[in-house]
């Protein structure tokens, strides 16, 4: 479980990226962290690994407080995935995927089945993809192996900066969609950062709205576009029925969503 | 032609040697410090440490290597008057003002700059986002520097070393001045008699070695640039 308590984080030169934020991340769940850009969402999400570090307040990950943990162990407990940024280009696929077991110094041959079955999980053929290299694999290819790479070492824990985002809506879908798949197996903890709300909605066992670094509301996506608590939460969500409006007028051949 | 060959072959096989020897001593040196001081210039945030040392190395640049050469034995002699002790004429002083010592040192000052600049721009162009990815996956910061950052930066660090050895084998020719032997030796003999033949024993070698050294160090910069970066400078 990670618990957020009262947590802050002021940049210098002043701007307020979190202000006060406490909530807590069931063990198993996908907690997705939503907002638009500049709500410190993505500022949220690394302090839990220590790539940002709280002006005030605390997090605990299991109980301990990650300060008490060294930052470079700590990492390798917590999967990392930021899909924009993608993999890193020098490496094959196999290689970007052993980077945390190799990091950890698993026995070569554990790494080398590990490959096969992360890559299999994620719906890649090890075979022919494990020795492309990153420009070498479409868009979708690449979030995919990225996913492989964050849960390679088994993490309880995963970090997920819009995995999803620069994708076409198609690929994007069938990603969400294998990636559910995917969760129900493995039942990690998940922290996932997207500014989409249908994404949100999709995904999330709850959502946190963040907006300009407060906690808007909590609460499962249901609760959230049914039970507002302000306005900004109500506008928020109002895009939801939006699209469903237009899908109603489309008929129902469009009702995508 | 095989009576050239019978003259002046022994000579040039001695003098390339020596050629060869300079040129390869010396860029190692300053791949050794340059690599290093760039890698740490492009991460110091004390950016007029960074500038002062780059405007250094420039200035270094600057001076026309025949000057730099003379400077470097007018250095030697200094130091040499200054702590060689009262009698430094007679027992040679510290360090010896003329031969390879103060060829490679001058050799090597004017090598650092590709290197080094080449070396900061390397490192300062992989995308923080990347650097920042590793460090999130758990890389130390020297995991991160020799598993990321220098595997990206590479293709810029090798053709700095490649410009510095075409530089090198040129500059190398005129350390014949300071006893340091090398193909200049051939060339300035040929210049002094007016021989044809010692002309070109000394300047077709060290064109055909510039060549082949360029040659060799764009086979290298090939086979070190990281496979997945090859192609994709081409898209």
């Amino acid at each position: 479980m990670i618990v957020f308590e009262r947590v802050c984080k002021t940049y210098p030169g002043g701007a307020d990226a979190v202000r006060d934020l406490s909530l807590e991340v069931e063990d198993g769940e996908i907690l997705v962290l939503l907002g638009t850009s500049g709500s410190g969402k993505t500022t949220a999400m690394k302090m839990i690994n220590r790539l940002v570090e709280p002006t005030s307040g605390r997090i605990t990950v299991d109980g301990r407080d990650v300060r008490e943990h060294d930052p470079v162990s700590l990492r390798r407990k917590i999967g990392y995935a930021v899909q924009h940024v993608g993999l890193f280009p020098h490496m094959s696929v196999a290689e970007n995927v052993a980077v945390v077991p190799g990091l950890l110094q698993w026995p070569e041959e554990k790494i080398r089945s590990r490959i096969v079955e992360m890559l299999q999980m994620v719906g890649l053929d090890s075979g022919e993809f494990s020795a492309r290299y990153p420009h070498q694999l479409s868009g979708g290819q690449n979030q995919r192996v990225g996913v492989a790479r964050a849960l390679a070492a088994d993490p309880p824990i995963a970090l997920m900066d819009e995995p999803f985002g620069a994708l076409d809506p198609v690929t994007r879908e069938s990603l969400q969609d294998a990636f559910l798949q995917l969760q129900k197996l493995i039942k990690k903890t998940i922290v996932f950062v997207t500014h989409d709300v249908f994404e949100a909605v999709k995904l999330g066992d709850r959502i946190a709205l963040l907006d300009a670094g407060r906690l808007q509301q909590l609460g499962t996506p249901v609760k959230l576009a049914q039970n507002p608590e302000n306005e900004f939460t109500r506008r928020f969500m109002d895009q939801l029925r939006k699209a469903t409006l237009i899908s109603e007028v489309l008929g129902d051949g469009a009702s995508g969503n | 032609m095989a009576e050239f060959f019978s003259k002046l072959g022994p000579d040039i096989a001695v003098h390339t040697y020596e050629h060869v020897y300079l040129t390869v001593i010396s860029l190692t040196l300053a791949v050794i410090i340059a690599v290093p001081l760039g890698v740490l210039l492009a991460k110091s945030r004390r950016k007029k440490l960074s500038s002062v040392v780059m405007g250094a190395a420039n200035l270094v640049q600057t001076i026309p290597s025949l000057a730099l050469l003379a400077l470097m034995v007018a250095v030697f002699l200094l130091i040499n008057r200054l702590y060689g002790g009262p009698k430094w004429h007679e027992t040679g002083g510290l360090l010896p003002t003329i031969g390879t010592l103060p060829a490679v040192v001058a050799l090597v000052l004017y090598a650092l700059l590709p290197i080094l600049r080449n070396t900061v721009t390397g490192i300062r162009q992989v995308d923080p986002a990347v650097v920042e990815v590793a460090r999130g996956m758990g890389m130390t910061r020297r995991q991160m520097l020799t598993r990321v950052e220098l595997p990206l930066s590479l293709p810029f660090i090798m053709s700095g070393i490649r410009i510095s050895t075409v530089w090198t084998i040129g500059i190398a020719t005129l350390c014949g001045l300071v006893g340091a032997g090398g193909l200049g030796d051939l060339i300035m003999q040929g210049l002094r008699s007016n021989q044809l033949d010692y002309l070109l024993a000394g300047t077709v070698p060290a064109a055909l070695l510039a060549l082949l050294f360029d040659g060799l160090m764009a086979l290298v910069e090939r086979w070190l640039t990281p496979e997945g970066m090859r192609a994709a400078r081409v898209n």
